[in-house]
């Protein structure tokens, strides 16, 4: 008989057309894929808050060890180094020549941006007061810094605004510098002018740091013994990237060597071996395929999800070459017919089961969970058609002897012995309930930060350096957004101004708000308004410096300037251009779609462990009544709307989980024609995800999305061994023969160590996948076996064949 | 100057630059009580400071202002820092130089550390039994110098008062006296 060579070539084709496709499509770490994609508007500003948020610019730059003068020089010199540089934004280590830029653009414009300009203050008592307390306040400094300055702003406009440009709490300073509250480590804040979806620019900041750091330690004595301490959203999405590449690579080289001694070991041939990868290779060049062709970009993570496949369709040759093995003579003469036959509607059976529960995260709103499914499916049904149509003609004439008897023979006398304990499992079965119903309250983690790649050791290094900064993580802000620029900026204005009531009550220890940086243009028109008429103000500063102690004339540098103010044009961001001011507007006003979005991050009061939440009612009542008509004003609390948004994604992968399991029952109703044999199937199934789930709860360890996700998959990579007992149970009468369950266990190891592999992984959505399929398929193996006995002696009644 | 100032030194009964700087370079530490008066043709009437001044060998001079209004000023290193109230602001001395040869030469003095202050000053000494004069003139480096001249005068081991004359006619006189014992 011969064999069409079309399988061969199209396999070939579709080879080298996946080839080109995975080496042209666009791959991505990014932390997004961690992140639910968000329908509606406030969850997308949410979405983009956590991804590109002004948070996401930050660095913590932390120095240790050294003593505390050469850490204090060292962090001198490197906070000048950066802020020399493009790549970053503003560089602050409690020195204040990194305001210095900005300090022309501020005097410039100090009668547009100081708070305290008003019509009273330009008054003659109002300015009396204004130069007095200017005297008293610069009056240690004026023997130092001579009188010049006094005589061009005698009302002190220019301290007023850095005062409220240094509104934020102040870290600890030790010789000069920005310290921890213990005085070990020099603490340093820069913002990367990279956004946080700008990863590589992000990146190229942190090695900025890196270098300048390593080329100034040589250079300061005593300073080898200081390390360099980076915190931070950049640094740990650039940590999460690097982990997840390294770890995608590492983890499947492990399950690919593993596998690969197995096979070695059972086949006694390199050439099955290969011949044995040859689908799984396929499987994994259609899955990137598919997933490139239809998503923007393939996900780093997917890869990694990806090396449970390397388990999974390794299974359709094992089963293939152990039957080829069955008949002495390879699969060439009398074999295909009985493989095509026989074995093959099992193996496609099971493959569609798995798609079937893979197919339900393809609506995901994760997209690394779509992406997964997706891969699998693709996989799976490439790996599937390639042992079917490719593999048989590939295989040698010479007959395979897979060598499966020893331990196979102690499978059988393990399983005879486990058989008669199968009454067993109903307490079992009951137990599992009990405890998932005792525990049904901590089942599962609600918390968006349970799928973070994150280390937990990093989130804490970050949390203290954030105490010691003053930079605490943002949770709470207002989210003022409208249609115009300016419109958003007046109305952050007026609840500004709220939150300075919260402020004073102690409800709240402090805000931050784009208007501090760019007042809006009423409040500059009304500023600009408050300065008199050149001769009105000569006038009154006669009488004004007098009764302050100057001499009137000498002030005329001042009342050229105010002079000069009032004629100049209002401050747009615009002008702001290359200053901190523009970077404190930039970060805190975002256009998002066709709105404007302005945010007021707040500070809470307290401290590290004791850091209080802003009170919701008194925040509420605070800022009510202030949107108007195309404004909105709201209150978002970033981690609460955030885990709540992961609860909606986990009860909607809970439903979608439950459709695919129903959609695998019902398609083994459909198939086996019957609903007892496909009951039967289901149980052992059914029964090794309630245990394993109940052993996370047992353990104290709440299961997330992809332990769910996992859960479904002992239904979708049992059901293959349960086929098979199904199968062995109506063909051969009483009990599965000796071969098959050989393959099985084989089958069964390669997907074991494929997913336990996983479980060791260091990204804790790795892991949770692989530390639920990995015994959720041995125990699926073995009430599969355990109860095929029942399954024989029942369904030998009413036999249909498969 | 310079050769009026050693020609001055050689006069055998009369203090040394080198002899007075001794005196300052045993001590580690210094607190004095100081009023200071900032005279400047802006202002009515001269404007008068006072608080306290501590020096900690060999570079840490802090200005603890009392009146009219609480501030300190302390210069560490190459950082001054402005406290006032909560709020505090640093920065690098040597980004602003019209601030820092006073500060030099007043710690270096302090210091007793001859070879600082030659380096950035141009000295002259008039000293007369155990009263000194000590005229700093800053080794101009830039094109507008701030400060026309720097002037300390002291009893022994004692400063005085510090006087300086800036470029504008400005002037500000600080004179020190011993703290109360308490």
């Amino acid at each position: 008989m011969r064999r069409s060579p079309w399988p061969g070539i199209v396999c070939l084709a579709a080879i080298l057309l996946g080839l080109w496709v995975v080496a042209h499509a666009r791959y991505s770490t990014d932390l997004s894929a961690f992140l639910p994609s968000a329908p509606d508007v406030r969850q997308r500003l949410l979405v983009k808050l956590l991804r590109d948020g002004p948070a996401s610019q930050l660095l913590l730059i932390s120095i240790e060890g050294a003593d505390a003068s050469t850490r204090a020089q060292l962090s001198a010199r490197l906070a000048a180094t950066l802020r020399d540089q493009p790549e970053f934004a503003t560089v602050a280590n409690g020195q204040t020549s990194g305001i210095e830029k900005d300090s022309a653009v501020l005097f410039r414009n100090r009668y547009l941006l100081s708070h305290a300009v008003t019509p009273e203050r330009f008054g003659v008592p109002g300015l009396t007061q204004a130069m007095q307390e200017a005297m008293s306040q610069q009056g240690a400094m004026l023997g130092l810094t001579g009188t010049e300055l006094l005589t061009h702003d005698p009302t002190g406009e220019m301290s007023q605004i850095l005062d409220q440009l240094d509104a934020s709490g102040t870290p600890h300073s030790v010789a000069g510098v920005w310290a921890s509250a213990d005085g070990k480590r020099a603490l340093l804040m820069a913002r990367t002018v990279a956004s946080g979806a700008d990863q590589d620019g992000q990146r190229r900041a942190i090695d900025i740091i890196r270098s300048a750091f390593g080329k100034l330690r040589p250079e300061i004595q005593g300073a080898s013994p200081a390390r360099l301490v980076l915190s931070g959203p950049a640094v740990f999405a650039d940590e999460a990237r690097q982990t997840i590449q390294h770890e995608v690579g590492r983890l499947s080289i492990l399950s690919m060597i593993l596998i690969g001694s197995l096979l070695l070991l059972v086949y006694r041939s390199l050439r099955l071996l290969l011949l044995g990868f040859l689908p799984v290779i396929c499987g994994a060049l259609a899955g990137i395929t598919a997933v490139a062709l239809s998503f923007s970009v393939v996900y780093g993570i997917t890869l990694g999800f990806g090396i449970t496949l390397i388990g999974e369709a390794v299974d359709y040759s094992v089963y293939l070459f152990v039957q080829a093995g069955r008949s002495g003579a390879g699969i060439e003469t009398t074999g295909e017919k009985s493989w095509t036959k026989s074995l093959w509607p099992v193996i496609r059976l099971g493959m569609l089961t798995s798609v079937c529960g893979f197919a339900s995260l393809l609506p995901s709103a994760f997209p690394s969970l779509a992406q997964l499914g997706l891969y699998t499916i693709a996989g799976l049904v490439a790996a599937a058609l390639v042992t079917r149509f490719v593999l048989p003609a590939l295989l040698p004439a010479a007959p395979v002897f897979a060598r499966l008897g020893m331990p196979t023979r102690l499978l059988a006398q393990v399983i005879a012995a486990l058989r008669h304990a199968r009454y067993a499992l109903m307490p079992l079965a009951l137990l599992a309930i009990a405890v998932l119903f005792i525990y049904r309250d901590r089942l599962w983690n609600h918390e968006l930060s349970a799928l973070s790649p994150v280390s937990a050791a990093a989130q804490r290094l970050d949390a203290s350096l954030r105490s010691d900064l003053g930079a605490a993580d943002v949770s709470d802000m207002v989210v003022v957004s409208g249609a115009s620029f300016d419109q958003v900026l007046r109305t952050s204005e007026q609840v500004s101004g709220r939150l300075d009531g919260l402020v004073s009550e102690h409800d709240i220890a402090g805000y931050d708000s784009p208007s501090r940086y760019l007042p809006s243009q009423a409040t500059q028109r009304a500023r600009r308004a408050s300065l008199p008429e050149q001769s009105v103000l000569r006038a009154r500063v006669a009488v004004a410096a007098r009764a302050a102690g100057l001499k009137a004339s000498r002030l005329e540098p001042f009342i050229a300037d105010v002079a000069a103010a009032r004629d100049a044009p209002l401050l747009t961001r615009g002008d702001l251009n290359g200053t901190a001011l523009a970077t404190g507007v930039d970060s805190l006003l975002v256009k998002l779609g066709e709105s404007w979005t302005a945010l007021l991050p707040l500070r809470s009061m307290g401290q590290g462990e004791e850091l209080k939440s802003v009170d919701a009612m008194h925040l509420e009542r605070a800022i009510s009544a202030l949107a108007t008509s195309g404004v909105k004003v709201e209150a978002l609390n970033i981690k609460r709307e955030a885990d709540a948004l992961y609860g909606e994604y986990l009860h909607s992968a809970i439903r979608l989980s439950s459709a695919g399991l129903l959609a695998i029952a019902l398609l083994l109703c459909v198939a086996l024609r019957s609903f007892s044999r496909a009951g039967l199937v289901l149980l052992p199934l059914a029964l090794a995800a309630l245990s394993v789930a109940a052993g996370f709860a047992l353990a104290h360890h709440p299961m997330n999305l992809l332990h769910l996700v996992g859960l479904l998959l002992i239904f979708a990579v049992g059901s293959n061994y349960a086929l098979f007992f199904d199968r062995g149970a109506t063909q051969a009468g009483r009990s599965i023969d000796p071969l098959t369950l050989g393959s099985l266990l084989l089958a069964n190891l390669t997907t074991t160590i494929a997913f336990g592999v996983l479980a060791t992984s260091k990204v804790p959505v790795l892991s949770a996948l692989g530390s639920t399929v990995a015994p959720g398929a041995i125990l699926a193996l073995l009430f599969s076996a355990m109860l095929a006995g029942g399954t024989a002696r029942s369904a030998s009644a009413h036999a249909h064949g498969v | 100057m310079w050769a009026l100032g050693a020609m001055l030194c050689a006069q055998a009964q009369d203090l040394t630059l080198d002899s007075i700087l001794a005196l300052f370079a045993q001590r580690q530490h210094g607190h004095v009580n100081y009023t200071e008066e900032v005279v400047s043709d802006l202002l009515e009437r001269p404007l008068h400071t006072s608080g306290e001044l501590f020096f900690d060998a060999p570079d840490r001079l802090e200005k603890r202002t009392l009146k009219p209004s609480p501030q300190q000023l302390i210069a560490e290193g190459d950082q001054l820092t402005l406290v006032r109230g909560r709020h505090r602001a640093s920065m690098r001395l040597s980004d602003y130089p019209q601030l820092s040869p006073l500060l030099n030469g007043l710690r270096a003095t302090l210091a007793g550390d001859r070879a600082t202050l030659e380096k950035n000053f141009q000295i002259a000494l008039s000293a007369r039994g155990e009263d000194w004069t000590l005229g700093l003139q800053p080794l101009a480096s830039e094109d507008k110098p701030v400060y026309k001249r720097i002037e300390i005068r002291g009893n022994g081991g004692d400063i005085q008062n510090v006087s300086l004359e800036r470029s504008n006619g400005e002037r500000t006189l600080m004179t020190l006296s011993k703290p109360a014992e308490s």
